[in-house]
């Protein structure tokens, strides 16, 4: 299994996204959003594949802000979902 | 609340939403807590629209100038304070204003705003409450009438936040704006601005938000979009102390005890000779503070007596509230002002009471 990041809009957005992870049961630990990715200095959510689905359950009941739910291919991020809220 | 800022500066002292070491882990969670309490606390559905600013003047910058364009009518009071005035007789913003004379004996109606509105009346803006004679005004009636005439609410709780219970949903409050260090309990330099949902505000601000960092544009999401550059968190811990003491204690405790030693502090000296009070005829109109003079005695010399003398703060002149003076005719001398804390003592008020009489007596002599 790959590990995933969840990447949302603000600080704010991502704390709230711990709650609804929690509830999903999602073992997740906030980490430093990869450079790779883009540029922004803030947090995401890092979890594992397996919970991916369960990610997506969060999200749909906390109407989260997601940027990207990502995973990780060799050495890069892959983009497995955009952004599902306007 | 000092205990609260002392944790933030030495438990934590890094900056929010930049990096997610522990540090700053702890910081954001403070902030994020501090968010829900505050937004739980005016009944903002939405907390990410809850904003931290540097004080209420500053949120009624933002509230004004975000949503107000030059050639748009506005109506607000006469009992604004010039973090209002000042903003919206701005020439650079170009608005137009009528402010609405009331009389606290009469119901407040629609037909009074009508009467001030044109074709260009985008919104209302209103002092919950006077830092003069603290007349409270009916926000809950203004609200319903707001929302019938389709015009934004923009209220100043300066005064009023944290000493009456407030409610932006029920109270139809559009944009509410918050001082920290009065009614609150916390310290100064932190405010708020609360925007309720489907509200549009431009921000005034710009600068790094630690998000989207490669955009020239502000963030389009709430809180960043408001919030660029580092945030006063030791300030935002020290305010969230504050509310969370008013929710354990009970803002109508609270109230309770400010205002029955503002009524002692009155009845006290109501009946001195050369005593004149400024303060709202209905009770459920007050808020616990009010203005008075003694004579022709300059209010300044009035406030030198009490603290030089006795040791008692007040707060004399115009209070930045020209207008307030003009409406209950104490322009342009002002007034003294006085407004028990809730950790003030019968023994201050009895200590109040007797230094005016004794203004009163040497006026006499």
């Amino acid at each position: 299994m790959s590990d995933c990041i969840a990447v949302f809009a603000t600080t704010y957005e991502t704390l709230r996204a711990e709650d609804f992870f929690r509830a999903e049961k999602i073992k997740f630990k906030p980490i430093l959003k990869p450079r790779k990715i883009g540029s922004a200095c803030r947090m995401a959510l890092k979890f594992s594949e397996k919970d991916i689905e369960a990610a997506k359950r969060a999200v749909s009941a906390g109407n989260l802000d997601i940027l990207s739910f990502y995973r990780k291919e060799n050495d890069t991020w892959e983009k497995i979902l955009g952004r599902i809220l306007p | 609340m000092i205990r609260a800022i002392r944790n933030a500066l030495e438990g934590i002292g890094a900056n929010p939403g930049r990096g997610v070491d522990k540090l700053v882990y702890r910081a954001d969670k403070l902030i994020y807590s501090a968010r829900l309490r505050a937004a739980s606390f005016f009944g903002l559905s939405d907390p990410s629209r809850l904003i931290f600013t540097p004080g209420c003047t500053y949120s009624i910058n933002i509230a004004i100038r975000g949503t107000l364009k030059s050639g748009d009518h506005v109506i607000t009071t006469g009992r604004m304070h010039n973090a209002i005035s000042r903003t919206v007789f701005d020439k650079r913003l170009g608005l137009n204003v009528s402010p609405l004379m009331w009389d606290e004996k009469e119901p407040i109606t629609e037909e009074m705003f009508k009467a001030h509105m044109t074709p260009e009346t985008k919104a209302v803006i209103v002092n919950h409450g006077s830092n003069v004679d603290g007349l409270l005004f009916p926000i809950d009636a203004i609200g319903k009438i707001t929302r019938s005439l389709g015009l934004l609410l923009i209220v100043d709780t300066a005064q009023t936040a944290g000493v009456v219970p407030i409610d932006m949903a029920k109270n139809g409050i559009d944009i509410l704006c918050a001082s920290g260090h009065k009614g609150l309990y916390g310290p100064a330099g932190i405010g708020i601005l609360a925007i309720s949902p489907g509200v549009d505000v431009e921000p005034l601000v710009t600068g790094g938000t630690g998000s989207f960092s490669e955009d020239m544009d502000m963030p389009t999401t709430s809180p960043d979009r408001f919030e660029p550059g580092s945030p006063n968190f030791a300030g935002i811990a020290g305010l969230d102390a504050g509310i969370e003491f008013i929710q354990n204690t009970g803002i109508e405790k609270i109230f309770r005890r400010k205002m029955d030693l503002c009524m002692e502090a009155y009845e006290g000296i109501v009946n001195i000779h050369d005593v004149k009070i400024f303060w709202p005829e209905k009770e459920a109109n007050r808020l616990p503070l009010f203005s008075f003079t003694v004579a022709e005695i300059d209010p300044s010399d009035v406030a030198e007596h009490l603290d030089k003398k006795h040791g008692i703060a007040t707060r004399t002149g115009l209070h930045c509230a020209p207008f307030t003076h003009q409406e209950i005719g104490s322009y342009p001398i002002g007034t003294v002002r006085v407004s028990p804390g809730f950790y003030n003592k019968r023994s201050d008020i009895k200590k109040f009471i007797k230094a005016v009489k004794e203004l009163s007596v040497k006026k006499e002599r």
